[in-house]
């Protein structure tokens, strides 16, 4: 890999962006993406890391 | 050293025989055969002592939440009465615990009719159905005992259960991907019904076994080039439906965890119950080689406290430290997680391998990524202007 892709797998900041912000952006792909990643900010992981390969049960 | 993480999800398998014969079944049709030795249903005694062992997990751990997933084989192949039956069995137990339980079950939804969408209505209960995309796709694989296809079939039942009536207990689809198959069209057939979420499947293959189209060069990418073609079509619809393989790329692009098993370092922590009671640790290693789950633990024997000692369970909660040198050192280690486990096995080096994906995941990861953080970095662009 060289750096500059590497550099675009870095994680990103997403505490400067509120719901708003997310909520007005244009590209819907992008927007409805982030709100999922907000959303599993907000309600966290505390009670369940990884759902099974084989299962989907969509209590996410 | 730290706490084991307790069991969060329990797949219980109501019942081990199946009204399907899919070709690429981890059951019945790979590597392990021990489904023979199983009886066809789970029973009210195993039922009830499951339900037990879990409140009893729950309470050593305070936890006040917790997954219950129906699998098989076909959950569904002992109707509505066996299924009310292990229903009961759970809220018998569960009753006054304050203990929160999430219901579902997957399902090939060939038995689903209105009864058993009452039953789940009745017991917030929800059902994920397998289909590999339209009917000339799905039938490659999902044919019944007589070889014949069964799409015709399950578009009925998937007009019933997608009715206003039983919309709600309908979680969504888990489809194999097959690089054979037009990745758009069959993306654009499963998001016809409108479910909440889809996941793409990459096929349980291993070194042994390899996968349709990487057979003589495992750095052909053909189920990348599958995935990046669906994900560039989900993408640019911005549709609700979530991708859970997309979705966990994404969200682990912005350090949120992967919502699945088969990427990123986070912690496994769910656990199969078969029909006779036996726990193992995953139930597709059962296309490594035969006995691959089995931990030797019971319900009727053990607490779920021993198998969280166990070898195979522990391996699944250290994150890097249980994988192989080559991925420890890949700067994508923390995203792909050295993929899932099963296609890690080759009977030479066992799972101390990359993923036999591992040119398609390393592929895929880049692709999302890279046009993720394009599109953010046009959007904040625009917002400055």
């Amino acid at each position: 890999m060289t750096s500059e892709s590497i550099r675009k797998l870095d994680a990103i900041d997403l505490e400067k962006l509120s719901i708003e912000d997310v909520k007005a952006m244009k590209n819907a792909g992008l927007r409805q993406a982030l709100l999922n990643v907000l959303r599993a900010q907000v309600e966290g992981n505390e009670h369940k890391f990884s759902d099974h390969n084989s299962s989907f049960i969509g209590d996410r | 050293m730290t706490d084991p993480i307790p069991f969060h999800t329990f797949i219980w398998k109501v019942a081990s025989r199946c009204n399907l014969n899919c070709s690429y079944c981890f059951v019945y049709n790979l590597r392990d055969t021990r489904w023979q030795d199983q009886p066809a249903f789970m029973s009210q005694a195993v039922a009830l002592k499951t339900a037990q062992r879990i409140r009893e997990h729950c309470e050593a751990h305070q936890k006040e939440k917790a997954s219950i997933v129906f699998h098989g084989g076909e959950p569904l192949l002992g109707g509505a009465k066996h299924l009310a039956a292990m229903l009961s069995a759970i809220e018998s137990v569960f009753k006054d615990s304050g203990i929160s339980l999430t219901l579902g079950m997957q399902s090939n939804g060939l038995l689903f009719d209105a009864e058993i969408g009452d039953l789940l209505l009745n017991r917030r209960m929800s059902i994920g159905i397998s289909l590999d995309g339209p009917p000339e796709i799905n039938d490659l694989h999902r044919v019944d005992h007589e070889g014949r296809p069964t799409s015709h079939k399950l578009e009925s039942k998937l007009a019933l259960l997608t009715s206003d009536q039983y919309r709600d207990v309908f979680s969504g689809f888990l489809c194999v991907v097959n690089p054979q198959a037009d990745p758009v069209a069959v993306t654009k057939y499963l998001l016809s019904y409108q479910p909440r979420g889809i996941d793409f499947l990459l096929p349980l293959n291993n070194y042994d076994c390899r996968p349709v189209g990487k057979e003589s060069d495992l750095a052909a990418t053909p189920y990348a080039d599958w995935l990046i073609a669906a994900f560039d079509y989900w993408f640019s619809r911005g549709v609700e439906t979530k991708i859970r393989i997309f979705n966990s790329l994404i969200n682990m692009l912005f350090e949120v965890p992967s919502e699945v098993e088969s990427l990123g370092l986070h912690p496994v922590d769910l656990i199969v119950i078969e029909s006779n009671g036996e726990l193992e640790a995953v139930d597709s290693l059962k296309s490594t080689f035969d006995g691959a789950t089995k931990l030797g633990y019971s319900v009727f024997e053990n607490a779920f406290d021993e198998a969280l000692k166990h070898d195979l369970v522990v391996s699944r909660h250290v994150g890097a430290a249980s994988l192989c040198l080559e991925c420890r050192s890949c700067p994508l280690l923390s995203t792909c997680g050295g993929g899932y486990l099963p296609h890690r096995y080759s009977s030479s080096n066992g799972f101390d391998n990359p993923s036999v994906y591992c040119a398609d995941l390393q592929k895929l990861i880049k692709h999302v990524h890279t046009t993720v953080s394009s599109a953010l970095n046009r959007e904040l662009l625009e917002s400055r202007q």
